[in-house]
């Protein structure tokens, strides 16, 4: 029994291009459900100052520091992969090969961006 | 509005509200840039300027309809029962249209 198996998950390898697709999906449905969570972020810090103090604070203890991290690292994702989009819409970069080399871009960039977010955040 | 139209309408609204979306996220991250500690008198004085108002509700406007046409996606590609997929879509709607509200109270309470 040496027959190949299609939907063999450990041979099978999503191409690039479909993998920013996807996570530029992910991180748009993630984005939706931080709306709320910036509303009253947003709310409470423009109320009073004794409020602004509150977001302060409640911003900078370390289990909601990595959730900043994780809404601003979506942000920064799906801001990347919409701009490749819109170079696309306009009539660039459409050929598989150039499609390829910019997917690498957004991950290059993000991963340099997700560094620089976490060095803001943390350092 | 035909239903051969809807997705010409859509990707325009989805492509344009995204610009506004970038543009606003720009100059936040710029006023963040130039003003290393903001205090809430900043905050609040950068809040209180009808131009800032103004491009925030325009902006809470983008927000809600890039995400309902983005949602609406998602939900048409992954969820195949009908009765399921339009009762999700309801509860969106209505969520996305509270927060729109919602964001304009915060700023008319400024």
């Amino acid at each position: 029994m040496n027959r190949p198996l299609n939907l063999s998950l450990q041979t099978m390898r999503f191409p690039i291009t479909a993998i920013v697709s996807i996570l530029h999906r992910a991180s748009g449905v993630i984005l939706f459900l931080f709306i709320p969570v910036l509303l009253c972020v947003f709310s409470c810090s423009l109320d009073s100052p004794e409020g602004f103090e509150r977001v302060r604070a409640l911003l900078s203890g370390p289990l909601t520091t990595f959730l900043v991290w994780g809404f601003l690292a979506a942000l920064l994702y799906h801001l990347l992969a919409g701009l490749r989009h819109l170079v696309m819409d306009l009539g660039f970069a459409e050929t598989l090969t150039s499609a390829k080399a910019t997917s690498l871009t957004v991950f290059i960039l993000f991963g340099l961006g997700a560094i620089a977010l976490g060095v803001w955040l943390w350092v | 509005m035909g239903v051969s139209q809807k997705g010409l309408h859509d990707w325009i609204i989805q492509r344009v509200s995204a610009v506004v979306l970038a543009g606003y996220i720009l100059f936040l991250t710029g006023f963040f840039m130039l003003h290393a500690s903001v205090d809430f008198m900043m905050w609040q004085k950068l809040y209180s300027n009808m131009f800032m108002q103004v491009a925030t509700m325009l902006t809470l406007l983008a927000l809600m309809w890039h995400a309902w046409i983005g949602i609406w996606a998602v939900f048409t590609d992954y969820i195949k029962c009908s009765v399921l997929r339009g009762t999700l879509e309801v509860l969106v709607l209505v969520a996305l249209f509270s927060f729109f509200f919602w964001g304009i109270t915060i700023l008319w309470s400024i």
